[in-house]
């Protein structure tokens, strides 16, 4: 008995757990030894992700059971979540990017056909895991185990995981979107404020003795949008808009003691700045305020 | 190695399906991120890919 158990000491366990990366082939050189087909789920995320498993790790902690004929069964047994966070925050070989913004508890992706960002809703995020998860089992050879990357990995409560974790992994703050950003995304809430300060640079300028009324200057606003085929905006938003980066631009603040030229009441403006080819005020471009 | 390495029109050539290659990756991804919009869709010209797959590089 004793030297039967001694043996089966001596034996190799026959299964096995690894954390096993892909990487290219040590006998190949050159684009060869990058054209060796991965093996096992982790090779197959890692091979396409390097960047990510680099820095998050090993995709899944895979068990190796030996068939004989120097032939293994392998099964992903447990996803690492946070690479496979890291995943949906894009390949930027690709050019691609995905981030999400807390303040507003959004994501964005980079679509490149229209190089800018756009919204994107989780449940869609989960689609691309799981179409990633889907294409992973069918391209693997038939000794991977693939219920679990077809089935488990792929249920809403692992999904949910992942997009979850991707929250934190692609976070960024609001001035990723800032108007000072290079970063321009469809329809934000800064894009009015990157067209206030384009106005205020390219249509204002410093003129001593003159006096720029508000009325004529949310015209000339209301013009400016129109001529970049916006909508125009209304006063109310105009007055938080512009006055802020005249203040940035000119160090004027907006004074409630101006007369207009021909007389009449006092009026809100600046004094010390004008506006380059002011159209006359039209009473329908008004009508918005 | 090719003995034509230096051929300019099968260099660009060989370019132009790196790009396609990677312009349908890209496609692929990002159908599963783009909500429908009703509008047509145009491919990319030959010259668009190629300015596209430098950016990338």
């Amino acid at each position: 008995m004793a030297s039967g158990a001694a043996i089966v000491q001596d034996q190799p366990s026959p299964a096995r757990l690894q954390l096993k990366k892909w990487q290219p082939h040590p006998w190949q050189l050159n684009e060869f030894a990058y054209n060796t087909e991965p093996q096992t789920p982790s090779e197959w995320f890692s091979k396409m992700f390097p960047e990510q498993a680099k820095r998050y790790g090993t995709p899944f902690l895979e068990l190796v059971e030996p068939l004989g004929d120097c032939m293994d069964k392998i099964s992903p047994i447990a996803p690492n979540i946070d690479f496979l966070a890291a995943v949906l925050g894009g390949d930027t070989k690709l050019g691609h990017k995905v981030v999400y913004v807390e303040s507003e508890m959004q994501f964005y992706f980079y679509d490149c056909r229209e190089r800018t960002y756009k919204p994107v809703s989780e449940e869609k995020l989960g689609n691309l895991m799981r179409a990633y998860l889907i294409r992973c089992a069918e391209e693997l050879p038939n000794n991977i185990q693939k219920y679990k990357l077809f089935l488990d990995y792929r249920s809403d409560n692992t999904i949910r995981s992942i997009v979850h974790r991707a929250k934190s992994i692609l976070a960024t703050d609001a001035s990723f979107f800032g108007a000072e950003s290079r970063h321009t995304r469809l329809q934000g809430p800064e894009l009015y404020e990157r067209v206030a300060r384009a106005f205020v640079e390219q249509v204002l300028e410093r003129q001593a003795g003159e006096t720029l009324l508000l009325t004529d200057a949310y015209v000339a606003f209301c013009d400016y949008l129109r001529k970049k085929n916006m909508a125009p905006v209304k006063r109310k938003t105009f007055k938080s808009l512009v006055p802020p980066v005249i203040q940035d631009e000119f160090n004027l603040g907006i004074r409630n003691d101006l007369h207009e030229q021909d007389g009449g009441g006092w009026h809100c403006g600046w004094k010390g700045i004008r506006a380059l080819d002011l159209e006359p005020v039209e009473q329908s471009q008004l009508a918005v305020a | 190695m090719r003995n034509d390495d230096n051929n300019p029109i099968l260099k660009r050539l060989d370019t132009l399906n790196a790009a396609r290659k990677l312009w349908a990756e890209s496609e692929w991804r990002l159908h599963f991120l783009r909500t429908e919009t009703g509008q047509e869709y145009e491919e990319p010209s030959d010259e668009e890919l190629l300015q596209w797959h430098q950016e990338q590089q």
